[in-house]
């Protein structure tokens, strides 16, 4: 059955016009959010989110340069290469008769200038019978991929170059959270992502991933620090459900640089402070910037040597916000590595189908779950 | 197959369609196009050119409202000359077996893949010693207009004949008495042919 819209759409009317009463009491956060961001002494916070850092429970950034300065960016090379990766995956399906699984990783490779030039291409591999390969272990997986394939593409633009590296998403391997133990993870962080970064880092590429219409709260935290009435911010200890920093609810990064960075312009550069960087990502720490590209306000993460860096920091910079212009919004490269990463329903489907029809050309059993066959033929 | 242009990706005995190789670069309207089916040489006329995303999903969008010439828009997003395609079709109109050149359908259609390229100077005047062709360029049913490939086809080959009036002037005679029940037809065409 289709979904019932005639009920569907009484629930959206109701969010909508919560959404509505919340928005004055949002606005009121925002602009008191803005103050505190002018009137912090840099000094006297950076020494605050120090001591609080292990007490907090939110993930607050750390401070690089300075907290409100924005940047201009710098004329983009005329002359430059990007060069992007995404990946695709489908999931093993235990409905189906082998065990198995896909990841596609789509490569694009765009030169601007005297010599105008476009590469891209997907590459797909199939795994067969991997134990721990599946659901967030898949995912995994192909996010170190895309680091991999990206670091192989980096290879072929000349070193110090103008090029840029970019990647879709964060840099930032969330879905490694709880499952460190696993000797699998282990050597996926250690043999591909770590000696990726390796890799880029000393062919000097100015790398960066690009995150699109981002919700983090780093920065947004760093306030709720500043106004603590505490010397040590120490939530669990300290504060009950009614806390001055909830003046702050509602608002998160995005927020805040829609209002002071101007078309073309970048924040100051923040260090993240998740606890997976700081156990697994050795020297390659992860800082972040806003960028306003126009349309939207991007986050845009960058290692530890681009982020010390000034020309490297420069590059990145300007030539993200060019790849933003060249592809109406969003990063060229971006989108081309992901149009030839992504797969289709009906890739998919003929994938499952090519699997069933190989087994029993080969006399192999061949079934699929009765679940399976149901929701295939659809019958009344 | 020397200088070819693309390879047949659709076909059948009537016709066949060609990917080019580069964009933008498929046959002008009306040329003689050659391709194979194993010994059998295959004769076309091109009668419709398609440019379009390689992706059906994928449609072009406006880009250039800030450049100053067209050429610009594929200097500033170099990825759109490998997103699009040019696709030729050509209406089948003789064939060749051995040393016999015939001027009607083969006996089976071009292979998915062959090579296509354009006719030479040599093989054109060879094919128009006889302009039997001529009720297939006119009668087959096509996109667009027959009587413009017949046109087009006819321009295009006169060229290279060693006296080109007096060749319109036999595919004129030709054509009237092809064309003696649809005079509104034929004067379209000798309109378009006139020396």
């Amino acid at each position: 059955m289709s979904l019932d819209f005639d009920q569907v759409a009484a629930q959206v009317e109701h969010m909508v016009s919560r959404i509505k009463a919340g928005e004055i009491e949002r606005e009121h956060n925002l602009r008191y959010a803005l103050d505190v961001l002018k009137t912090t002494d840099v000094d006297v916070l950076e020494a605050k989110i120090e001591r609080s850092i292990s007490t907090c429970t939110w993930l607050v950034a750390g401070l690089h340069d300075a907290l409100n300065h924005t940047y201009k960016a710098t004329p983009c090379p005329s002359d430059y290469t990007a060069i992007s990766t995404d990946g695709s995956h489908i999931d093993v399906d235990r409905h189906m008769p082998a065990r198995c699984c896909l990841i596609n990783i789509g490569t694009a490779s765009i030169s601007y200038g005297d010599n105008p030039n476009a590469l891209l291409s997907n590459q797909p591999e199939m795994f067969v019978n991997e134990p721990f390969l599946e659901g967030n272990l898949l995912g995994l997986k192909r996010a170190v991929d895309e680091c991999l394939a990206l670091a192989e593409l980096s290879q072929e633009t000349p070193q110090s170059s103008s090029a840029l590296g970019l990647l879709d998403g964060t840099l930032i391997l969330w879905g490694i959270i709880g499952l460190e133990y696993i000797e699998f993870v282990q050597e996926l962080l250690a043999d591909g992502f770590l000696k990726a970064m390796d890799k880029m880092k000393k062919h000097r590429l100015p790398l960066a991933s690009y995150i699109s219409y981002p919700r983090s709260t780093d920065v947004a935290n760093i306030l709720r620090v500043a106004i603590c009435p505490f010397e040590t911010a120490n939530c669990d200890v300290k504060c009950s459900n009614d806390t001055k920093c909830s003046a702050l609810d509602g608002i998160n990064d995005r927020d805040l640089f829609t209002d002071t960075l101007v078309v073309g312009q970048r924040s100051a550069i923040f260090r993240s402070q998740s606890r997976i960087i700081k156990d697994h990502y050795r020297e390659h720490a992860i800082y972040f910037f806003y960028l306003n590209v126009g349309d939207e306000i991007a986050r845009v993460e960058v290692p530890a040597w681009v982020a010390e860096n000034n020309n490297l920091m420069e590059k990145v910079h300007s030539m993200v916000l060019d790849q933003c212009r060249r592809g109406h919004g969003y990063p060229a490269v971006l989108t081309e590595a992901h149009e030839q990463a992504v797969l289709s329903g009906s890739d998919r489907e003929q994938f499952w189908r090519l699997i069933e029809m190989l087994l029993e050309k080969n006399d192999l059993p061949a079934n699929t779950s009765a679940k399976s066959r149901s929701k295939r033929t659809g019958w009344i | 197959m020397s200088d070819k242009l693309g390879e047949v990706i659709e076909a059948s005995t009537a016709e066949f369609t060609a990917e080019c190789y580069e964009l933008y670069s498929a046959p002008a309207l009306g040329s003689l196009v050659k391709t194979s089916d194993g010994d059998v040489q295959i004769y076309g006329v091109v009668y419709n050119t398609t440019t379009e995303s390689m992706d059906p999903g994928r449609r072009p969008i406006a880009r250039g409202k800030h450049e100053k010439d067209a050429s610009d828009i594929y200097r500033s997003s170099p990825q759109l000359s490998v997103l699009f395609r040019t696709n030729f079709q050509a209406l089948v109109i003789g064939h060749k077996i051995t040393d016999d050149v015939n001027r009607y359908l083969p006996p089976r259609p071009a292979r998915i893949h062959s090579f296509v390229c354009e006719l030479d100077e040599g093989e054109i005047k060879d094919f128009m010693l006889s302009l039997d062709f001529l009720y297939i360029l006119a009668s087959t049913p096509i996109v667009g207009s027959n009587d413009e490939v017949v046109a087009a086809c006819l321009r295009n080959v006169s060229k290279v004949q060693d006296d080109s009036r007096a060749f319109l002037l036999k595919a004129g005679k030709e054509l009237a008495v092809l064309l003696s029940a649809e005079p509104h037809r034929l004067e379209a065409i000798l309109r378009r042919i006139r020396p």
